[in-house]
C-alpha cells in the first residue's frame, strides 16, 4: 500500500505525512510488516505515537507518559523513517531534523525551548546531535515556591549535546557541553531505560565559573528549599569555582527525586 | 561569603564544597573572618530541608586579635545562640 498525504492525528496536533508505504508478506496477517515514511514538514508527537504503537518497546513507557504531559512540542523536517516489524528482529531507521522543539515543565523536570536537533538512527542505532546553540529553561514546579515568587526563564549558551543511540540495548550515552557568563559545564551520560520502565541515569562532569555570581540565578531556582536558597543567595557574596564535579546517578521518574545527586 | 547579616564576611575562603543529595559540607583550608586568619574551618548542613549550620574554626592568631574576634562574636546573637569551645 502506498499513499500521499496521510494525516496521523493526535490530541492537539496533526502531522501530515508526504508519503508512507506499508508492506505484508503473509496475506493472514494484518499488521504491517514493513513501514516507511516521508514528510518535509509534520508534527512531531503524532509520529512518535505511531511509531511507538507498532514498535511498543522503542521508548520506555515512563518516557512517553512524560512526553505527554509536558506537552511537547515539535516540528520535524526532512524525515526519512524506515519500521522493520518482523519480529525479533524489530527495527528502525529514521534520518531527521527536530526544529523548535520545546516541552512544558513537569513537577521538578524543567521545561525548554531548543532550536534544532539531528536525528541518525540505522537498525537501531545511530545518533542524536545538537550543535552549538541556546537553551532557554523555563523553572520546574516547586512545592515551597510562594505563589506570589515568579521564576524568570534561564537561558544556557553555546549548548551542545552528542549522543550514541542504541535501542536494542536501550541506552542513549553522550556528552553535552555549554557555557554561559563565564561558567562551564561538561557532562557525560548513559541514560538505560530499565526493566521497570524508568530511565535510569548515570552521569558525571565537570563545571568551573569565573564568578560565582553567574550561578546565583541557577541557585535560586533549584530544587533546594526557598529558606536553604535565600541564605545560599545571600551568603555567596564572591569568589570563583574551580575543579567543579557533579555526579547524578539513579532512577528518572516524574516527581521523584534521583538516588544520588552530588556537586562538589 | 557571609552566613548572617549580622555576622562578619568571611573572605579569600579557599575549599571545597560539597552538596550531597540533601546534605552540605565545606572544608575551608584558609580564609579570614573579622581580620581573624583562619587556618581550618568545616561548615555542614545535614538536611537542606531542615537546615541547621554547624561551624566550627581553627585559628592561629595574637591574643588581642582572638580576643578582639570573641567580643565582636559575643555582640551578635547568632554566636550567643551556641556554645562557643575555645583553647589555646
Amino acid at each position: 500500500l502506498s499513499a500521499s498525504d496521510v494525516v496521523l492525528g493526535h490530541t492537539g496536533a496533526e502531522a501530515v505525512i508526504d508519503e508512507i508505504r506499508l508492506g505484508t508478506y503473509t496475506a493472514d496477517q494484518l499488521k504491517p510488516q514493513w513501514v516507511t515514511m516521508e514528510a518535509a514538514n509534520a508534527e512531531m508527537l503524532p509520529i512518535v505515537n505511531t511509531v511507538t504503537s507498532l514498535l511498543p518497546d522503542a521508548l520506555p513507557p515512563a518516557s512517553l507518559a512524560w512526553l505527554s504531559s509536558a506537552a511537547v512540542s515539535a516540528r520535524v523536517a526532512d524525515l526519512d523513517m524506515g519500521l522493520s516489524l518482523e519480529s525479533p528482529t524489530d527495527s528502525l531507521t529514521v534520518s531527521a531534523r527536530v526544529e523548535n522543539l520545546a516541552w512544558s515543565p513537569v513537577q521538578r523536570i524543567p521545561g525548554g525551548k531548543i532550536r534544532s536537533v539531528h536525528v541518525d538512527v540505522i537498525n537501531g542505532e545511530g545518533s542524536i546531535s545538537m550543535p552549538s546553540q541556546s537553551l532557554e529553561i523555563l523553572p520546574a514546579q516547586s512545592n515551597d515556591r510562594a505563589p506570589t515568587q515568579v521564576s524568570k526563564a534561564l537561558a544556557l549558551d553555546d549548548l551542545s549535546w552528542n549522543a550514541q543511540v542504541n535501542l536494542p540495548s536501550k541506552t542513549l550515552t553522550g556528552t553535552l557541553a555549554t557555557q554561559h557568563d563565564g561558567a562551564v559545564l561538561t557532562l557525560r551520560h548513559t541514560l538505560q531505560a530499565r526493566a521497570d520502565g524508568a530511565p535510569h541515569i548515570d552521569a558525571q562532569g565537570e563545571f568551573s565559573a569565573a564568578s560565582i555570581l553567574s550561578i546565583k540565578p541557577w541557585l535560586t531556582q533549584s530544587w533546594m528549599p526557598v529558606a536553604t536558597r535565600t541564605w545560599l543567595s545571600n551568603a555567596l557574596q564572591a569568589g570563583q569555582i574551580k575543579n567543579g564535579k557533579v555526579l547524578v546517578f539513579g532512577r528518572m521518574l516524574c516527581g521523584q527525586n534521583l538516588t544520588t545527586l552530588m556537586v562538589r | 561569603m557571609k552566613f548572617l547579616p549580622t555576622w562578619p564576611a568571611a573572605t579569600g575562603v579557599q575549599g571545597r564544597v560539597t552538596f550531597d543529595q540533601t546534605s552540605l559540607s565545606a572544608e575551608v583550608s584558609s580564609a579570614r573572618m573579622a581580620n581573624l586568619p583562619i587556618n581550618k574551618a568545616s561548615a555542614r548542613i545535614d538536611d537542606l530541608f531542615n537546615p541547621w549550620l554547624n561551624l566550627s574554626l581553627t585559628s592561629e592568631s595574637s591574643l588581642a586579635t582572638l580576643v578582639n574576634f570573641s567580643n565582636w562574636g559575643c555582640s551578635v546573637g547568632g554566636f550567643r545562640s551556641h556554645a562557643v569551645k575555645a583553647s589555646a
